[in-house]
Parts: structure tokens; sequence; C-alpha cells
């Protein structure tokens, strides 16, 4: 092989694997050429000397592309993959939807003890609109607070769902990205975790409200039945009110 | 040999030179070759790679009767690199050694 014929090959194969700054490798090996010439060797000595051009090439890669060619990527991997994901999709999408109505669901709840919360509270009389059983007022306060409690545990819990619906969804389609990536050979990213990452400081907080509205629920709750027992003077006070008539 | 194993220890032969003193890739490859049986040509991919590390860097120094010469440096970061690996090398040629002399005496 002569020195043209060395450097051209080497060329392309540097160019073949987009290998950056080319030039500036092959004025390398052109000097290399230059000095072994002055010495006195033969040109086909020298390029028989400097080895293959495409293995000397191949190793001018960067590790990371040398790595995922020997892992190797190919179209039938990438095709099984595909349908493995497309089929796993079917259930994760179906979990999620559901997931999803049950966020919606909390939701309603929380409105909806908010709501009759303070429709008890309020001492003022909106038959027409509101329809809500008769019992003495402070019965009735006892029961808004407990429900005002509900309120509370209802819409954090619905702000967590949410929070953590959305976190999946990242997971999921990080995971989808990934595995389609590993099949074709690219580059991984790394993954993302599938619970929602809150800062210490707010998780406590959300601990601390928790706890604290569900202490106040499960109190007013049982405070209320056994004020509205004493007062009716019946364990079953509902019956004696006649809610369900 | 593992090529790739090859491959560090060569990093280390070349990371020995430089430690000497600064040299142009034709010194490095010549110098490497004389003592070593590898492709004269292996030696360029290698000094690339140290530099994409951050372990060489490069200048440029006028050369009598020539175009001016790239010369290859050490930085602090090969420096500290190469005194670690070094140390690691000869401890583990050193056991080899011994279990491999041990090897031989047993069947001789």
């Amino acid at each position: 092989m002569t020195r043209d014929e060395f450097m051209g090959r080497l060329e392309r194969e540097l160019l073949a694997r987009k290998v950056p700054e080319p030039e500036d490798i092959l004025s390398e090996y052109r000097r290399h050429f230059e000095y072994k010439l002055a010495d006195g060797y033969s040109e086909e000595e020298t390029a028989a000397r400097l080895g293959d051009p495409a293995e000397l090439a191949a190793q001018f890669e960067p590790e990371e592309v040398q790595e995922l060619k020997r892992r190797g990527g190919s179209a039938g991997r990438s095709a099984l993959t595909w349908t493995g994901l497309v089929f796993a999709d079917l259930f994760v999408f179906s979990f999620l939807a559901v997931f999803a109505a049950w966020v919606v669901v909390v939701a309603c709840a929380a409105v909806s003890a908010g709501l009759v919360a303070l429709c008890l509270l309020l001492p003022f009389d909106m038959q027409p609109y509101v329809q809500l059983p008769e019992m003495p007022y402070w019965c009735g306060a006892l029961h808004a607070l407990a429900l005002a409690a509900l309120t509370v545990l209802a819409a954090e819990g619905c702000g967590y769902f949410a929070r953590l619906l959305a976190q999946l969804c990242r997971s999921w389609a990080r995971f989808q990205r990934n595995a389609a990536a590993a099949a074709a050979g690219r580059a991984v990213l790394p993954p993302v975790p599938a619970w929602p990452r809150l800062e210490p400081k707010r998780r406590r907080r959300l601990r601390r409200v928790l706890t604290i509205s569900l202490a106040a629920f499960v109190v007013f709750a049982a405070a209320a039945m056994v004020t509205s027992m004493l007062t009716a003077g019946a364990f079953e006070y509902w019956h004696t009110w006649g809610w369900f008539m | 040999m593992n090529s790739q194993y090859k491959k560090g220890v060569l990093e280390l032969c070349v990371l020995a030179l430089l430690s000497e003193r600064d040299c142009y890739g034709y010194e490095i490859s010549d110098r490497l070759s004389q003592s070593i049986d590898i492709a004269d040509g292996t030696v360029y991919p290698i000094l690339r790679k140290l530099k994409a590390d951050g372990l060489l860097t490069t200048y440029l120094q006028e050369a009598s009767g020539g175009p001016p010469r790239k010369y290859y440096k050490l930085t602090s970061l090969g420096a500290e690199s190469f005194a670690r690996d070094r140390a690691e090398y000869l401890e583990f040629a050193a056991a080899v050694q011994k279990l491999l002399e041990a090897d031989k005496n047993d069947k001789g």
C-alpha cells in the first residue's frame, strides 16, 4: 500500500464512521509518513507498520459508540420491542385511565364534603335549594366539622394522586423511550422514578396535614354521632328524626 | 491478550513517556514501537483519547526546517492519573509475576 492509498483509505473509513475532526487525525498520519520517509523507510513498509486503516479508524470512534455497536441494535429486535410495548400499552393505558378516574372521584368527594359542611354550618334555611336532613344545630355543626376535616383529607389525597398519576405517566414514557432506544442501539437516558419526588420539607408538611385532618375527622365524626344519640335519646337517631322517611 | 486490557496498558506507557518530557506524536509512536511490538498507527488513537479525557494537552512548536510540530503534554489531571495507575499496575504486575513464577517452580 502506498502513502496515498493508505491516506485515502483512512480518510474514507474516518468519514464513514463520522469520527470528529478527521483532518486533525489525517495530518498526524501524514506527518508520520514524512518522518519515516526521511528516515529512509519506504512508503509500503511504513504503511504496513502503521496497521490496517479500517482498524485504526475504528479505534478513533468514541468508546460509547463502540460499546453501542458491540451491544448492537437491529431492526428485528426493534420490531419485537415495539410489539411488546404496544401490548403493554393496552394494559398500562387502561390502568392510567382508571387511575385518572379515581383522581376525579376523590376530587368530587372533596368538593361535595366541603359543600355539605358549609351548608350545615350556615345557620339559615336553604330548603328549596339544599336538601339536608333535619337535625339540631349543634349536631349539624359537629357533622359539619367532621366533613370539613374530610374535605381537607380528600383534597390532599386528590393532590397527591394527581401528582402520582403524572409521575407514573412520565416514568412509563421514559421506560418506553429507553426500551425502544436500547433495541435500536441508541443511547439510553436515566430512568424516571415511579413515585413523586417531594422535598423533605414538603413531605413532612403533607404528612402533618394528613395526620391532623384524619384525627379531626375521626374525633368530630364520633362526637357528632354521640351528641346526636344523646340529643335524640336513641341509638338510631336517624330513625327518631325521620331522615329516611 | 484482551484488547481492552492491552489498550489500558498502552495508555499507561504513553503517559509514562510523557511524564519524562513533552513529545510530538511521531516521537511517541517511534519510542513505543521500539520497546513494544504494536502497529505504529495505534498510538494516535490513544493520544486522541487521552486528550479527550483531559489527561493531555497539545501545543504547537516551531521545528527547524519544517512545519511546526504538535507536542503533547501531561495535564495535572494526567500526572495525577499516571501516578495512581502506575502504582496500581506495578502492584498488580508484581503479584502476577509472583504467581506465575510459583507455578513454574511447582512444575519444575
